[in-house]
């Protein structure tokens, strides 16, 4: 990982590698694209139907009006597909030297040996990087990037890939992600399974206008656990990016999911993706998402309670600063009896930035005896922030149990100044307070990913008083 | 026949009500062509466009009288006559539709500031008395506009009652003037296979105070949006509702105030009681601009659901664009414990008496802000004779 002792600064992430590809399709989405990304990853039939059924729906669908204004981004101008001039190693020493340089910037190979069970990494549209703990792979685990997975596992791929969990119709840019998408992770846990160390991929994005749609689909087999991590950035150009990702996790019966991720994506990147959970009987998702790059943020993780007893946690937070507007929350859908569900959204907003929490709660008529909790507290430093709560609950039956809660307000006057009076700055007492209000989040995270965060959180602080 | 509404057959009806321009402009600034294609479905599917469109225009006759506003010691102008009197006019143009947001953003109320056929301005007298505002609708489908004014520094309480055939579209906009006291209560009643639509507007000046209780009941469809406005520093708004949705009870309710200026307060309360397969959808917003600096909003919804069909779906948004603001919400609901139900049979109550007492007291929060004659006049119309047949033995 990154030392954490020194202060980090954003270039870490900005930084711009010189291009390097070695094929990369021409602005804008079309048939043709879809095509040839399927042709150069070799797909089978089914896949290249599914892809150009996404497209075809893509181009009869108008972009959403509700949420943050996306009228700035030109879909025409995205490249779609971006391969690196390299192949995917399992072993850092074969990884081109100027990419494997960008990853260890970010601390990836540092992680890998210290703390993880297993790495991905991807560098534009391709999997540069693969590797897995042999005790995991010898238990059964598979841990693959999803292009190699549908050559190796097809029965698997094609019965759990955009079919119950995320279908192919689900909007707009679900739709441009089945046509585009390339690159990603697939997980199988098998039964009882216990993966002790957390996996993670990283995902960077390197071509400038480029547009990253990788697919992450976990499937977690019964009584298994699994901590998956993932973590993006992307270099700062002139024009806009697009992150159109889509996580799709199966949390099979007494199964648990960890998914935690980090969002770093550079200022200009419009990162509008999609996760959701379908949890089976006594199943257990939980959800923990950092948003503090992008310009455009559109990301509500979303769990479908399917099972008796399943439970989903979500936990979230978002930083909001000059330019940015961070559109997170996040969805539960109770259809089985006796499940639970508990969302705890916080938001920082700054500079004038935009934070808001848009949540969906449904408690379906056969979810009786479930219980619903949602928290989301907002922090607003300076007049000029805004802060949006966007929360819509649907109750079909009366055996249930569901409080909300929300509070916006500033960091109190009294707080800085009893920091003050123990010797603190303005500066230090307003990082300080601004740690407590995210400490339920920073908990639930590795120690190293909570240190990350918190060294995100303080580089978008600097500067935030006077 | 005419079987929609458009811009032209807005401006025949201002024609053949002799309106001046700035009335038709009016009428415009509301007016969302697409939501007349919506009203069906914001309605709940009732069919309002049809019925609407075929009975206000139908052979052309606009000069059909939809609806009487009457309010006891009060003058209560209909447009006819209130346009005519500059200065009656002056007071129309520039409180009506001051605010068009919120009405341009439902269709029924979009269509009904668009298209009404009777206007009335009433202007509340200095007294610090209780007036009944009753706007009875002699025609089926009406749609009314009524302006209510206080003047500075009045202390009003208003009793708001809408006696309507089986369907009644109507905007009732207050202006709170500066240092005034209104204290409202409104009678909200949608019997089965009735639909009532309503639209309020609370403008709230300089130090001025505005506490509404909302009462509504029924088994049929009710689309009531109350919005409040805190036009300058000082300005409190308190709504509360109480509701009762039975049978096949479709509630679209919405509260929202928007604090313009610094130093104004906001609180939202609602307790919704919702039985056999009613479905309420309640919307709640406080909307603090730029310039609210210093001021605090609060909203709360609570529903006590006592049928397993009952739908429920609370949406409480709030919209801060400063920090130096308190802000918060909540919702919660519940069913009638087990506990409760047990404690009271052992005590000799049956279900129904249980469940009868428990709504009584359930209200109460709600009601808080009227004295406890109205308490007991708004509940006898929110459980009707329900809770007195549940109390006598003999029943």
């Amino acid at each position: 990982m990154n030392d954490f002792s020194t202060t980090q600064n954003r270039e870490l992430y900005e930084h711009a590698d010189a291009d390097h590809s070695r094929l990369k399709s021409r602005p804008g989405l079309s048939e043709e694209i879809v095509k040839l990304i399927s042709s150069q990853k070799n797909e089978p039939e089914w896949m290249l139907q599914k892809r150009l059924a996404g497209f075809a729906l893509h181009q009869k669908t108008a972009m959403p009006t509700w949420g943050p204004n996306l009228t700035a981004l030109n879909l025409d101008e995205i490249v779609y597909f971006v391969r690196p001039d390299t192949q995917e190693a399992s072993d850092w020493g074969k990884v081109p030297d100027e990419i494997k340089k960008t990853f260890e910037r970010l601390g990836i190979p540092q992680a890998e040996r210290e703390v993880l069970g297993g790495v991905g990494a991807q560098y534009d549209s391709d999997v540069v990087y693969h590797s897995l703990k042999k005790e995991l792979s010898d238990k059964g685990v598979i841990f693959e990037n999803m292009d190699v997975a549908v050559q190796k596992y097809p029965e698997l791929v094609k019965e759990y890939f955009m079919t119950q969990c995320v279908p192919i119709n689900d909007h707009k840019f679900i739709m441009i992600h089945a046509a585009a998408w390339s690159g990603g992770t697939f997980i199988y846990v098998p039964k009882g399974v216990k993966v002790e160390l957390p996996l993670q991929a990283y995902f960077r994005m390197n071509a400038y206008a480029g547009g990253q749609f990788e697919h992450t689909l976990i499937i977690a087999d019964e009584g298994s656990e699994l901590h998956y991590i993932e973590g993006c950035s992307a270099p700062r150009y002139n024009s806009n990016s697009l992150h159109a990702g889509c996580v799709e996790i199966f949390v099979k019966k007494n199964a648990r999911v960890r998914y935690s991720s980090i969002e770093n994506w550079s200022k200009n990147t419009y990162n509008l993706n999609t996760k959701r959970a379908l949890v089976d009987e006594g199943g257990v998702i939980e959800w923990v998402n950092g948003n503090m790059g992008s310009g455009v943020t559109m990301l509500y993780p979303a769990s479908i309670l399917r099972g008796r007893g399943a439970r989903s946690d979500s936990l979230g937070i978002a930083f909001a600063g000059a330019g940015q507007h961070q559109d997170t929350g996040s969805k539960v859908i109770h259809v089985a009896p006796e499940t639970k569900s508990t969302i705890t959204a916080k938001s920082i907003s700054k500079d004038g930035g935009i934070a808001s929490y848009r949540g969906y709660v449904r408690v379906a008529p056969t979810a009786i005896n479930s219980s619903v909790a949602v928290e989301c507290d907002a922090l607003l430093l300076d007049p000029q922030s805004v802060s949006q709560t966007y929360p819509t609950m649907l109750l079909e039956t009366d055996a249930v149990d569901m409080a909300h809660e929300a509070r916006v307000g500033k960091i109190g006057d009294e707080e800085i100044f009893y920091l003050m009076s123990r010797g603190m700055t303005q500066e230090q007492a307003t990082q300080m307070v601004v740690a407590g209000f995210i400490e339920p989040i920073v908990k639930s995270l590795p120690l190293e990913y909570a240190l990350e965060l918190n060294k995100l959180i303080e580089l978008e602080m600097e500067g935030s008083v006077g | 026949m005419i079987t929609s509404i458009t811009h032209n057959e807005i401006q025949t009806l201002s024609n053949a009500l002799a309106e001046p321009a700035w009335l038709f402009d009016k009428r415009m600034s509301v007016f969302d062509q697409s939501a007349v294609s919506q009203l069906g479905d914001q309605s709940y599917g009732i069919g309002l466009q049809a019925r609407y469109s075929s009975s206000l225009f139908a052979d052309g006759d606009f000069s059909v009288s939809g609806a009487l506003v009457s309010c006891d010691e009060a003058k209560v102008y209909h447009f006819d006559s209130a346009i005519k009197e500059k200065k009656l006019a002056q007071l129309v143009s520039r409180y009506m539709f001051m605010r068009p947001k919120e009405i341009v953003a439902k269709s029924f109320s979009s269509v009904t500031g668009a298209a009404f056929t009777d206007g009335y301005l009433v202007m509340i007298p200095q007294a610090d008395k209780e007036f009944e505002l009753i706007i009875t609708s002699q025609e089926e489908y009406a749609m009314t506009y009524c302006l209510v004014v206080l003047p500075p520094s009045a202390t009003v309480n208003v009793r708001e009652t809408i006696h309507a055939p089986k369907t009644h579209s109507v905007i009732i906009e207050y202006v709170v003037s500066e240092s005034a006291r209104l204290s409202l209560i409104a009678f909200e009643d949608a019997k089965a296979d009735h639909a009532l639509c309503i639209h309020r507007t609370i403008l709230a000046a300089k130090n001025a105070n505005a506490s509404v209780t909302i009462a509504t009941r029924g088994e049929g469809v009710v689309s009531s949006t109350t919005c409040g406005y805190a036009l300058d520093k000082d300005a409190s708004i308190i709504i509360h509702n109480a509701i009762h949705a039975t049978a096949r009870a479709m509630f679209d309710i919405v509260t929202s105030v928007v604090h313009e200026t610094a130093h104004t307060h906001s609180k939202l309360f609602a307790r919704e009681v919702l039985a056999d397969v009613a479905h309420v959808l309640h919307r709640g917003n406080i909307i603090m601009s730029p310039l609210a600096q210093g001021s605090d909003g609060y909203q709360k919804q609570e529903a006590l659901l006592l049928s397993p069909r009952a739908r429920y779906n609370p949406v409480p948004n709030l919209d801060i664009a400063t920090h130096d603001v308190t802000c918060s919400h909540g919702v919660s609901a519940t069913k009638l414990s087990d506990m409760m139900s047990f404690y009271g049979m052992s005590r000799g109550l049956t279900c129904e008496q249980i469940q009868a007492l428990y709504i009584d007291s359930y209200f109460d929060e709600a009601l808080s802000l009227i004295t406890p004659q109205q308490q007991f006049e708004v509940k006898e119309f929110l459980l009707g004779l329900q809770t007195q047949e549940a109390y006598d033995p003999q029943h």
